[in-house]
């Protein structure tokens, strides 16, 4: 107690320096122009220079509060804000910390702040209870940080120079300039704020706030707000062609981040459906990888002992830098940002390519990926890249694993969003409960060969599979297990599309899509009408429509006539007569039933990229369309004319097909 | 729904070694390189004369302009910053600052600050 008893005493005497002092510096300020708030200052401080310690602070405490609501003028606006940032942090200060301590903090902050000369540090105690520049975060710092104590007084010791500094000049030198002394860190210095957790989420946040604003095409109301209308504008009319779908495609952008995605194909897209900007794309392996061997347990990272893996430290999935883990990591899912296209919002990774990828569908910091292994993994945007969760592999020493032993080829919600369907090469269809991606809930075997396609109906009470061969399969749910949520029995019924073969697809089914509502009803049957409406598109060069409901044969089929793989058909979320098809020549096609049987809107297609258009995905509100080609990422906005119901667009479509005696609605 | 384990779980490596649910920590910090990198990045977009990042009190992390000019700018934009952030809580206490941009006849001055005290400038030439 007695050095805590000589440092109160010593600190008193140096008060009573500095008050004096800071009188002198009034006073000169009150030449300059006096108003009544300063005068009211100096004459509180005078009052606190006679009192004790207490009474001093409660002075202060109280001063600055009738000072604050008269403030207008902004010439010596900074010594009154500084005033505050030093009764604020009394306030932490003295809320925060014990009493002794408190007295003696808040007297060392008051002491710093008025004295007017830089040269002498007459601190007394250089404790951890020196008021810290950055707030709050030092008091945790202070307590796990042992070794930063040196660099923080440092730091604090300068930053207080320097308000000082700004008292100082402001009161000597001309109010027009702003001359600081700002502190110097050491490269040490520097390395120690930049490994902190706080710096790593700052840089990640901030950096691509800034990134998004800096991005080239500026919106409509930044290019106008200052425009000069006396000055002459040259006006430049930029003629879309039919190719690039002139009347049909407003707008378009196209996603790609060279370090992360160049040499890979992306494999599928999912929108994600509680931030509308946000789309997660996974991608294959790249290139330059050695070819793939079917899943063995060896190779797996994820046996490594945690410690291990602690020691490979993976960044944030925020952050771009790629870290010491696998800098080629074979599975890439990435979401991106519809505001920022060269640097994705968050990055995933994982140990085997990623063929499906779905958002979770109630969760929206959660994402789903189907791997070439056969694994299912969950990643945690909050968790960094690598998954949080992971289905067993399928080959190991036990006995026969459940989940799937080969790679999984599509993956879809069902249920409403609580459970999960995948399917993967070998035939094998896996039904799991979102709670527990360990293992699935349910199992069956469909075919014998690979399940290529995969669609589930609105209601989720039966879902089309198409295979290798070009044969549909459906699967419905029995009418008993269909009221009740709990207890699935697994003896679904399977049907087996009998076509001919003229009428089928005679190779593989590259897609499936059913309609958004409708589709089948709880009977088990397929919908009547527009809604039980079905597109299959496959390697054979057509797609083709179905209509379940009436017959096992598709009732159209469409013929590409550039004879080119069709790899990917979807119905248009909000349109009943609209649908777009993805080809392997890399156009895009729009196709509007009502308007034609025949003929799509979009001519011979649109022109999207170079590469073979892997994937295609509606947004949610059906206006703008997501495909692949290559590693890019295009997205499309559409015109009204494509997206607007214009009448009673679904009746015309069902006469045209009664009309073509297809079938009868 | 299960939640993702917050913490590392060594004893998971029983039988079930071919599945422990790891979750390795999020918040790991930087290293000077990738800071490096995030600045080579967004000075790489169209007009960008200088980046800066520095602590509230003005001192320098990392900056891409010369030591002269970062320092010119240093002391003024935390100022200018920390003001910002004090008036937009005063005017309402429970907002605060997310954004400032300062927009001149030749440049505009992009300031991201963050609470944990450390501000992001960008400086960027007008088109």
């Amino acid at each position: 107690q007695q050095p805590k008893m000589d440092a109160v005493a010593s600190r008193r005497a140096a008060l009573e320096d500095k008050r004096r002092r800071l009188e002198q510096i009034k006073a000169r300020r009150n030449q300059r122009g006096t108003e009544q708030q300063k005068q009211t200052e100096s004459s509180s401080s005078e009052n606190n220079a006679a009192s004790s310690l207490d009474e001093y602070i409660d002075g202060l405490l109280a001063a600055p509060k009738p000072a604050l609501p008269t403030q207008t003028d902004a010439t010596d606006s900074t010594t009154p804000v500084g005033k505050e940032d030093v009764v604020q942090k009394k306030d932490e200060t003295v809320q925060k910390k014990k009493q002794q301590q408190e007295q003696i903090s808040t007297a060392s902050v008051v002491a710093v702040a008025h004295r007017p000369a830089v040269e002498t540090f007459e601190m007394g105690t250089q404790t951890d209870d020196l008021l810290p520049a950055w707030g709050d975060d030092d008091d945790d710092k202070n307590e796990n940080d042992e070794d930063n104590d040196g660099t923080q007084n440092d730091v604090n010791e300068e930053a207080e120079e320097r308000k000082i500094a700004d008292h100082e000049n402001d009161n000597n030198n001309n109010k027009d300039e702003v001359n600081v002394e700002v502190a110097e860190l050491t490269s040490d210095q520097r390395e120690v704020y930049v490994q902190t957790p706080k710096f790593g989420q700052f840089l990640h946040v901030a950096s691509k706030k800034m990134e998004k604003l800096l991005i080239d095409t500026p919106s409509v109301a930044e290019y106008l707000w200052n425009v000069d209308y006396t000055k002459e504008r040259t006006s430049e009319e930029v003629k879309i062609g039919a190719d690039d779908g002139a009347g049909m495609v407003s707008a378009r952008a196209v996603y790609q981040c060279n370090e992360w995605t160049s040499g890979r194909k992306a494999t599928c897209i999912d929108w994600s459906n509680t931030y509308k900007e946000l789309l997660l794309v996974g991608y294959h392996q790249p290139k330059s990888s050695t070819t793939l061997p079917l899943p063995t347990p060896t190779v797996d990272p994820s046996t490594m002992s945690a410690s291990a893996q602690l020691s490979n430290m993976v960044p944030n999935s925020a952050s771009m830098h790629k870290g010491s883990i696998a800098a080629v990591t074979d599975g890439l899912a990435l979401v991106w940002n519809l505001a920022l296209t060269n640097r994705p919002e968050h990055i995933f990774t994982c140990w085997s390519p990623v063929i499906a990828c779905k958002f979770h569908p109630t969760e929206p910091h959660l994402a789903i990926g189907g791997c070439h292994s056969g694994q299912i993994v969950l990643w945690d945007v909050r968790a960094g890249r690598l998954p949080v969760q992971k289905s067993a592999l399928g080959i190991t020493s036990n006995a026969a694993v459940r989940g799937h032993n080969y790679p999984i080829s599509a993956l879809e919600v069902t249920d409403g969003g609580s459970a999960l369907v995948t399917s993967d090469t070998e035939g094998k269809l896996n039904f799991w409960s979102l709670s527990n991606l360990r293992e699935p809930a349910e199992s069956l075997t469909l075919s014998s060969s690979n399940i290529s396609a995969l669609s589930v109906s609105a209601d989720s009470s039966s879902i089309l599979c198409g295979d290798d061969n070009g044969s549909l399969y459906s699967i419905m749910a029995s009418s008993a297990s269909a009221t009740s949520t709990s207890a699935r029995s697994s003896k679904r019924l399977q049907k087996k599309f009998e076509t001919s073969d003229e009428t089928g697809h005679f190779s593989m089914i590259t897609a499936i899509a059913t309609k958004n509502s409708g589709g089948s009803n709880r009977s088990g049957q397929f919908a009547k009408g527009a809604a039980g409406l079905v597109l299959t598109c496959g390697v054979d060069w057509t797609t083709k429509v179905w209509a379940p409901a009436y017959s096992e044969s598709p009732v159209l089929s469409f013929l590409s006539h550039s004879y080119d793989y069709m790899c990917d058909v979807q119905w248009s979320p909000t349109h009943p007569c609209v649908f777009a098809t993805a080809s392997s020549n890399g156009r895009l096609g729009l196709w509007n039933l009502a308007s034609s049987l025949e003929e799509p809107l979009s001519g011979d297609g649109i022109r999207v990229g170079g590469e073979a258009l892997n994937t295609l995905r509606w947004s949610g509100d059906g206006r703008r369309i997501a495909v692949t080609s290559g590693d890019e990422l295009h997205v499309l906005g559409l015109t009204e004319d494509v997206t607007k119901v214009k009448g009673e667009e679904e009746t015309q479509m069902m006469e045209n097909f009664s009309s073509r005696k297809l079938f009868e609605p | 729904m299960s939640t993702p384990a917050s913490n590392q779980n060594p004893n998971d490596t029983n039988q079930e070694s071919s599945n422990p649910t790891i979750n390795i920590s999020m918040n790991v910090g930087s290293s000077l390189s990738e800071v490096e990198e995030t600045l080579a990045r967004i000075r790489s977009h169209k007009g960008v004369e200088g980046v800066i990042i520095m602590t509230k009190d003005g001192a320098t992390i990392q900056s891409t302009l010369s030591p002269e000019q970062t320092n010119a700018h240093c002391a003024l934009l935390s100022q200018l910053s920390v003001k910002a952030a004090l008036i937009v809580e005063q005017l309402n206490p429970d907002d605060e600052l997310s954004f400032l941009r300062v927009r001149s006849q030749q440049r505009e001055v992009m300031i991201a600050p963050d609470k944990s005290g450390y501000i992001l400038v960008v400086i960027q030439k007008i088109a």
